[in-house]
């Protein structure tokens, strides 16, 4: 059934739809729609699952990582500050082998102080050992998150679904959600270790060796390269269910393309309308959207743009003193290719500022111009 | 897929399903806590030695016969102390740094109004040893009685015709009324006690005392109103403190007519001024010598006079009493300039060109009291030397002859009731110890609270593990963390206007409200059973007490010595020792 939906009531549709046994969460603007529509339904009786009211994020994700290990299924969602204060606890939660599902609103980290969009907070937690998915549309968060639940409860590791403040929290779009039954039949009642028996107590997380140690690293990392195929084979049924699918990238015009435009989120979706002037202009531009960030798929991104002379990364974050983040992982994942590629970022949309299809022509102009790359990234914003 | 190592339940995290009680912890560690009760400086503050903190744990569980059972443990008067101590425990009541002291003096008295509890013997050890006390004021009834709970056959010598010594005839019963006195002595008679009264003291009675007992304790008091050598102190309506009280109180005096002046400016001047108003003078003039602050009555006493209209006249010394046709006509006085000399010796200096002329009926000089040396009687075992039966040893109180002791006001006047009945414990103490031939030095070292001046009989014979009396614990030493806010508040007293007769001025503490007021205290030093040092410890290694022990104990095998319980006891109990 198709319902205007904003994306923060997409993310909360799909959370419902899971049978989402604990919800744990703490309000932060722009995430809060998605607390406040969940707790509608919890008071209405229709939610099935239960809120549990936190004193910050931090207790939030402990509460959820807690719940995951004695088998629940769990879900939080925060923003920006939120996910900062989280940030210890993400790494309990990746480290005890949660499969704990979380909707992350991309919004500015302070200072200075604001509200807007931004991937800056999702990226700092990078390193945390939590997958991370980046949606472009209200349709794809409510897909991801159904996604999100099979994936994470398959390879026992957390996920983030990542979303954008405003252009897809609160704007609304038609988004079609899909019957309860068919839900049910792809995620099927949770079935993940419990950890806590009362009649076998343990603890779990005690000291271990320094090879121990490594040894879970490991064991984590094999998880993470094992999620590439997991989710692969999850978009596939998916696709086959649902009738859409999204991969770990998606490619688009990219063979003979004299340059491929990189873009997350959405700002793929900008990209497509700009892209599609440019080509009736005679411009050969392929456009590659990555969805899946961790664990970053090399080889699917490889396969697509080995070949590729020129690529043009433009993104919506920074890593200071190094560049957008996308392009440093784009270029450390190519530096394998056996040809040469000439990789240029630009940063745009930062703070939510707009990135509208006229800046997203001037991008693809200035890379297919440009003699050779600097290894800074070009600043663009909108024209007055 | 399960064959994948990565995603295999059992391999992925680390899970202890073994006791981590396999790690002795408790090796780590260089210092061990230890559950130390310590005394509370009201309890070394009280002569009397009474266990404060105990008594008000019972009461704030609305325990009344419990608390009234812990004061009866250290002294017999709790009724008389509740309305007549001076309460220096609330003068070192740690509370008194945070809100306000707690009420420990009004907290006595409900305990002996709520409470039903009978004296407890202490041992039956001196039933072969009877001893003989003369005095029935509070040093006599506080030794007889102590000396009766050690089992002792006691003879309790009183000259007057009823027990109460001072307690009956010189406070009046404004401040105690007879029913509580005789509430407090109905619970001390319970002892068993021989009791002569109507018997005055003479020499051949202390010999005969001294033979058929095994010691003689003198508590005869200060019976002698010193007065002052004034013309005119011998007309017919000049009367002496402690007389004229004593005298209302046996209903020889029974209404005064015209103007009243009294002569001082202690307790015993206030105590006659007040009467004097109650029994209808037209008004009453207080002459003292000390300016106002330098009174040696209790503020409460010179406030409560105030109240009641009488007039104070600071700063003047009596010269003369005018004679009006054989009659008082009044009191002519001159200006006090000081006190005291230079070496702080009672040497007043006046100024004769500074006069004051009182008008008067009658003149009562309350100056000071001493002993009635005749009372010891002629012919007796000190013989002419009288004065020696003053001589005490201090820690014993045993007069120059053997086997007598004396102690209370007769001693050291002017005292308080509670330094009497202080004195008259120790003597019991000596006197017990003395006679069955143990050492008074070897129970001081268990029994004496803070610097020692001050003892606890109850634990003498009923020891507690691990209380160390000679510490104190201060206020510095409690967490504070845990204090509530509950400052201490005005209780309830028959307004000034309403005090007519000699109706008591202080009310009754009703039984919810004791236990509140009974909260309120700290109980420092004391352990309630609050169990902080267990739920705190974060090796969960403090095991509580149980039937088998009566402390919280470490477990050394994990207890680390990180001193967590010792921070959080609220009431200075838990202690770090050295070493495990």
């Amino acid at each position: 059934m198709k319902k205007f939906l904003a994306g923060n009531h997409a993310v909360a549709e799909a959370v419902r739809l899971c049978r989402t046994q604990i919800v744990a969460a703490y309000p932060i603007t722009p995430q809060t729609p998605i607390y406040e529509k969940l707790s509608d339904w919890e008071a209405a009786g229709e939610l099935g699952g239960e809120m549990m009211p936190t004193e910050s994020e931090h207790s939030a994700m402990a509460a959820c990582l807690s719940a995951s290990l004695a088998g629940a299924r769990t879900f939080t969602a925060t923003s920006s500050q939120g996910l900062a204060l989280m940030h210890e606890m993400l790494h309990f939660a990746a480290g005890c082998r949660t499969p704990v599902v979380m909707a992350v609103v991309n919004r500015t980290l302070a200072g200075p102080w604001a509200f807007w969009s931004d991937q800056t907070d999702s990226l700092s937690q990078r390193d945390t050992g939590w997958m991370q998915i980046y949606c472009e549309d209200n349709q794809e968060a409510l897909d991801t998150v159904i996604q999100a639940y099979r994936i994470a409860e398959k390879v026992l590791l957390p996920c983030m679904v990542i979303i954008e403040a405003y252009f897809i929290s609160h704007f609304m779009e038609p988004v079609e959600v899909p019957a309860p039954e068919l839900v049910d039949r792809f995620v099927p009642p949770v079935n993940i270790p419990r950890r806590f028996d009362l009649e076998n107590p343990g603890y779990v997380l005690p000291t271990v060796t320094q090879k121990q140690f490594m040894g879970y690293r490991q064991l984590s990392q094999e998880a993470m390269m094992y999620a590439l195929e997991v989710m692969e084979d999850v978009d596939q049924e998916f696709s086959e269910v649902f009738g859409r699918g999204y991969g770990l990238i998606e490619a688009d015009g990219v063979e003979h393309a004299d340059l491929v435009l990189v873009t997350t989120g959405t700002i793929t979706s900008t990209a497509r309308v700009a892209l599609a002037r440019l080509r009736e202009s005679g411009y050969k531009i392929g456009l590659l959207k990555i969805r899946v960030f961790r664990p970053f798929p090399t080889e699917a991104l490889r396969r697509v743009l080995d070949n590729v002379p020129r690529i043009a990364v433009l993104e919506r974050n920074i890593s200071l003193g190094r560049e957008g983040i996308f392009c440093s992982e784009l270029k450390s994942a190519l530096v394998n290719s056996p040809g040469r590629h000439q990789i240029q970022g630009y940063l745009a949309g930062l703070g939510g500022s707009n990135v509208d299809p006229d800046l997203i022509e001037r991008v693809v102009l200035d890379a297919l111009g440009r003699k050779e790359a600097t290894d800074e990234p070009i600043w663009m914003m909108e024209e007055e | 897929m399960s064959e994948r190592r990565c995603i295999d339940p059992e391999l992925i995290i680390p899970i202890s399903r073994l006791s981590t009680e396999a790690f002795k912890t408790g090796t780590w560690g260089t210092r061990r806590p230890v559950h130390e009760e310590k005394a509370s400086p009201c309890r070394v503050a009280c002569p009397a030695g009474n266990n404060i903190p105990m008594a008000l744990a019972k009461a704030s569980l609305r325990d009344y016969d419990g608390a009234l059972a812990a004061f009866l443990e250290e002294s017999p008067l709790p009724g008389v102390c509740g309305r007549a101590c001076y309460h220096l425990c609330e003068g070192e009541c740690s509370r008194g740094q945070w809100d306000g002291a707690v009420h420990i003096q009004a907290l006595e008295r409900a305990a002996s109004e709520l409470g039903t509890a009978r004296p407890q013997a202490l041992t039956d050890a001196g039933k072969d040893v009877p001893v003989a006390v003369v005095g029935s004021g509070p040093a006599g009834l506080s030794a007889a009685y102590h000396l009766a709970r050690m089992g002792h056959p006691v003879t309790l010598v009183e000259s007057e015709e009823a027990l109460g010594g001072l307690l009956r005839w010189g406070i009046p019963q404004y401040r105690v009324p007879l029913g509580a006195l005789e509430r407090d002595l109905a619970r001390i008679l319970s002892l068993d006690l021989r009791v002569q009264t109507g018997t005055r003291l003479d020499g051949a009675l202390l010999e005969e005392l001294r033979s058929s007992h095994k010691a003689v304790f003198l508590a005869l008091g200060a019976q002698r109103s010193l007065g002052v050598d004034i013309p005119g102190n011998t007309l017919p309506e000049v009367w002496l403190g402690v007389d004229f009280l004593k005298a209302v109180r046996q209903e020889a005096l029974g209404g005064i007519q015209g103007w009243v002046v009294v002569v001082g400016g202690g307790n015993v001047a206030i105590d006659a001024a007040l009467t004097a108003r109650k029994l209808g003078a037209r008004g009453v003039d207080l002459v003292c010598l000390e300016q106002r602050e330098e009174m040696p009555a209790h503020e409460r006493e010179i406030s409560d006079a105030l109240e009641e209209g009488l007039t104070f006249h600071n700063g003047w010394g009596p010269k003369g009493i005018r004679d009006k046709n054989g009659k008082v006509g009044g009191v002519e006085c001159v200006r006090c300039l000081s006190v005291f000399d230079g070496e702080g010796k009672f040497n007043p200096s006046y100024d004769e060109s500074s006069t004051l002329d009182l008008e008067a009926d009658h003149v009562i000089l309350a100056t000071g009291q001493a002993l009635d040396l005749s009372a010891l009687g002629e012919g007796g075992p000190f013989g002419e030397e009288l004065g020696s039966a003053l001589q005490v040893e201090e820690r014993t109180l045993q007069t120059g002859i053997s086997g007598i002791y004396a102690g209370g006001d007769m001693v050291k006047a002017p005292g308080s009731v509670v330094e009497a009945i202080g004195a008259g414990k120790r003597a019991a103490l000596a006197i017990h110890l003395a006679t069955l031939g143990k050492s008074l030095k070897e129970a001081e070292g268990r029994v004496l609270m803070g610097e020692g001046a001050t003892f606890s009989i109850h634990a003498l014979f009923h020891e507690r593990s691990g209380w160390e009396p000679s510490k104190v614990v201060r206020f510095e030493e409690l967490e504070t963390l845990f204090l509530d806010d509950r400052p201490r508040r005005e209780l309830p007293r028959v307004r000034p206007e309403l005090r007519t007769g000699f109706r008591e001025i202080n009310l009754s503490v009703k039984s919810d409200e004791a236990a509140e007021l009974a909260g309120r205290c700290f109980f420092c030093g004391t352990c309630t059973g609050c169990d902080r040092c267990y739920l705190y410890c974060p090796e969960n290694s403090i095991v509580p007490p149980d039937a088998e022990k009566a402390k919280y104990e470490a477990n050394d095998d994990y207890c680390k010595g990180c001193a967590a319980c010792a921070a959080v006891c609220p009431r200075g109990v838990m202690s770090m020792g050295e070493g495990k």
